[in-house]
């Protein structure tokens, strides 16, 4: 029983650190909050070179064959700096779901940057559906591929300008049927661990903000930090973050293994991940006081990030109910 | 990353499993009347050595690793085996002896903690020295060969049944306060020694101050050297740490199941509480709660046996599950209802004196073994690195 991240988990996680760092600042993130569709394409064509896009797609089809939890380590980088574009939706999702649909003839142009996908799950709100080239879709036990060009897609305006997602008409009849999905559940559940690891990269970019924050800002002489009011919220932060990171690597490994609970462990990590990430970006605000309010501070950014990511594949109500539903106890 | 149990924990595992289910005696409660019964169940206990398994071989343990006595600890809990009496020798004392004890000490105590032929206490907290234990009053003056103790102990669990008890005394009241405290073990029989109950508001009196009146103590009995007595205290602290996290998650989910099961007996807007979508909601939410504890813990004991120094996540995993009981017995009172305030004599679909018992003793969980606040201090101070409170003299 080893929960420790292993070395090449480490150095992926500092290679994915340091080019974020240079690469992914907070003025491109603002540029992208404020640009017409949030594309960042300049950042998503260097992320591809890196094969970022090819991370868990096995060898044989030209990916890097890492797994679930290599997944996790660059999710938690990209939530912590707040990367924009159409990652999450192509690398996730739609890759994912196509190597499970068995539609390996579509991932070259996905792998290398080129072009991009997403997972319809619902037609009304299609992450970041204003980016996407091709839609996989369902209709009834069938998947179907739908090309741009066939769909009708009217991009919304959305509270986070980081991650967006516009209504994707698919007329009947159109694109070429994949397969059965059966195993799409599966890809949304893997998909939920890693938006959960996400959200706990997030988690932690607050947490640094506010205590290096909490540390100089002073009032009535002292460092706030020094308050006991403030330490303890902050120290709920930090069991918020830290039981996230506990339950978000449980559910990649868990997914990435094939275990039994994996299901199970996705629903707890979703679940719990959604609203400890509102309430920690919510605490990022009020720590920061009235300039935490403001549009020039950067709190608001990772705060509208968190309501994005906390409905998206199932708010916690949601996966609370079938977390309780798939517990033997609960039958 | 690989979350599996190897082999030979599975093995190790079963042979626990088996062993439970074979010997230990069932429907035994914690309470105070089954002690007896439960000192004869430990010495069955130690005769096996399958108590004390993480004390080395030559005291009567097996050595064995950490994560064995995480699965020993989950497994013990899971087979709901009757809570060993002296627990506070075996997790505390003993290991406090196997470092800092001297030889005699060990030969003379180690032995009969296990077994539990001679039972032991803890007389740390005062009643002025709670959180801010290092203040303590606890006087011991050395006299010849002895010390003389005068003080006052309070929330001492099983004092009644003690033979011994093991203190912190101040045997220098002139050094600043954490190096004027020792290290004492004092006989419970000693003249002077004075026990008297505490009644907890739950109605039970599983607590109780000690009183010392001019009790002669044989210097032989100190351990450590004189002033080490707060080092040594901080040691013997983090063994209540560690093990215990699985066996606790383990103990929450019985009483989580236990409330699901009852939940569909109650009945509530014309249908069962379970499938009452509020109940519901509530019950979800725990569930999922306490399923992260459960990560956290498997992470903690990870890290740990890879050597990893038991540090502050300790604070994080006893505010995390002390406070996931509370919220959850809130709910539990609310799902219930009002039947849930009669302890008898009213119709009811669940046992009622049971859910209120578990409510009450929730209350505790946040005080003892540090509060809640005082974790929070040793989070947002240690792991944050937040300036240190202002402290008074």
């Amino acid at each position: 029983m080893d929960f420790r991240l292993s070395e090449d988990h480490l150095s992926l996680q500092k290679a994915a650190r340091d080019f974020l760092a240079k690469e992914c600042t907070t003025e491109l993130v603002r540029a992208s909050f404020e640009s017409p569709d949030g594309d960042a394409l300049e950042l998503y064509k260097k992320m591809a070179d890196l094969g970022w896009l090819a991370l868990s797609v096995p060898e044989v089809q030209g990916g890097l064959g890492m797994g679930l939890v290599e997944q996790a380590v660059l999710c938690e980088q990209l939530g912590y700096y707040l990367a924009p574009g159409p990652y999450f939706s192509t690398a996730c999702l739609a890759i994912p779901a196509l190597i499970a649909l068995g539609a390996n003839d579509l991932l070259p142009p996905l792998i290398d940057g080129s072009k991009r996908a997403t997972l319809v799950t619902d037609a009304e709100f299609v992450l970041d559906g204003q980016l996407a080239d091709g839609f996989i879709t369902t209709a009834g036990e069938k998947a179907f591929w739908v090309e741009r060009s066939d769909a009708e897609v009217t991009p919304h305006e959305t509270v986070d300008g980081t991650r967006r997602t516009a209504s994707v008409g698919i007329p009947e009849g159109a694109g070429i049927e994949l397969g059965s999905t059966a195993g799409l559940q599966e890809v949304i559940d893997a998909a939920t661990a890693a938006l959960s690891a996400e959200s706990v990269g997030g988690m932690q970019r607050v947490l640094d903000m506010t205590v290096d924050y909490a540390k100089v800002r002073t009032q009535f002489g002292r460092e706030i930090g020094s308050f006991q009011v403030v330490k303890h919220r902050l120290a709920d932060v930090l069991i918020k973050l830290e039981s996230s990171r506990s339950a978000a690597y449980y559910a990649a490994w868990a997914n990435g293994a094939r275990a039994a609970d994996a299901a199970f462990s996705a629903s707890v990590a979703k679940a719990y991940v959604s609203d400890a990430y509102m309430w920690v970006a919510g605490e990022g605000i009020q720590l920061h006081g009235g300039i935490g309010y403001t549009w020039e501070h950067d709190a608001h950014l990772w705060f509208k990030r968190a309501v994005t990511n906390a409905s998206l594949l199932g708010d916690s109500e949601f996966h609370q109910e079938r977390a309780l539903s798939l517990t033997s106890a609960a039958r | 990353m690989d979350l599996r149990w190897s082999p030979e924990e599975e093995e190790f595992r079963q042979e626990i499993r088996a062993y439970l289910e074979a010997n230990a005696p069932k429907g035994l409660s914690d309470d105070e009347d089954t002690v007896e019964e439960r000192r004869a169940w430990q010495a069955k206990l130690a005769e096996d050595r399958w108590v004390g398994i993480h004390w080395p071989g030559e005291y009567g343990g097996r050595g064995a690793s950490l994560i064995q006595t995480v699965i020993y600890n989950e497994e013990y809990t899971k087979a709901r085996a009757p809570t060993i009496p002296n627990a506070l020798g075996v997790s505390l004392l003993g290991p406090t002896l196997m470092v800092y004890g001297t030889d005699t000490q060990k030969e003379r105590f180690l032995r009969k903690v296990l077994s539990a032929e001679e039972m032991w206490c803890q007389g740390f907290s005062e009643p002025n020295s709670g959180s801010d234990l290092a203040s303590l009053k606890t006087r011991a003056q050395e006299d010849g060969d002895e010390y003389v103790v005068n003080g006052q102990k309070i929330w001492t669990s099983y004092a009644k049944f003690g033979d011994w008890i093991f203190t912190l005394v101040r045997t220098d009241p002139s050094a600043p306060k954490h190096e004027g405290i020792s290290f004492l073990l004092i006989d419970m029989k000693s003249p002077g020694v004075e026990v008297r109950p505490l009644r907890e508001m739950t109605g039970s009196t599983l607590f109780a101050e000690v009183f010392f009146t001019d009790v002669r103590v044989p210097k032989e009995n100190l351990v450590g050297a004189p002033g080490d007595g707060w080092k040594i205290a901080m040691t013997t602290l983090t063994f209540e740490r560690g093990a215990g996290g699985l066996a606790v998650s383990v103990r929450l989910r019985r009483i989580l199941e236990d409330f699901i099961e009852d939940s569909k007996k109650i009945r509530r807007n014309g249908w069962s509480a379970f499938e009452d979508p509020v109940a519901r909601s509530k019950i979800g939410k725990h569930l999922v709660d306490l399923e992260v504890y459960r990560y956290t813990t498997l992470r903690s004991i990870s890290s740990q046996a890879a050597g990893e120094p038991a540090g502050p996540e300790a604070s994080i995993n006893k505010v995390y599950w002390s406070e996931w009981h509370q919220r959850f017995m809130e709910d539990v009172m609310q799902i219930i209802g009002t039947p849930a305030r009669v302890l008898s004599g009213a119709a009811s679909e669940v046992d009622t004196r049971k859910w209120l018992r578990e409510f009450l003793d929730s209350r505790a969980e946040t005080i003892y073994a540090g509060t809640s606040e005082i974790q929070r201090n040793i989070i947002s101070e240690r792991v944050l690195g937040l300036p240190r409170e202002a402290r008074g003299s």
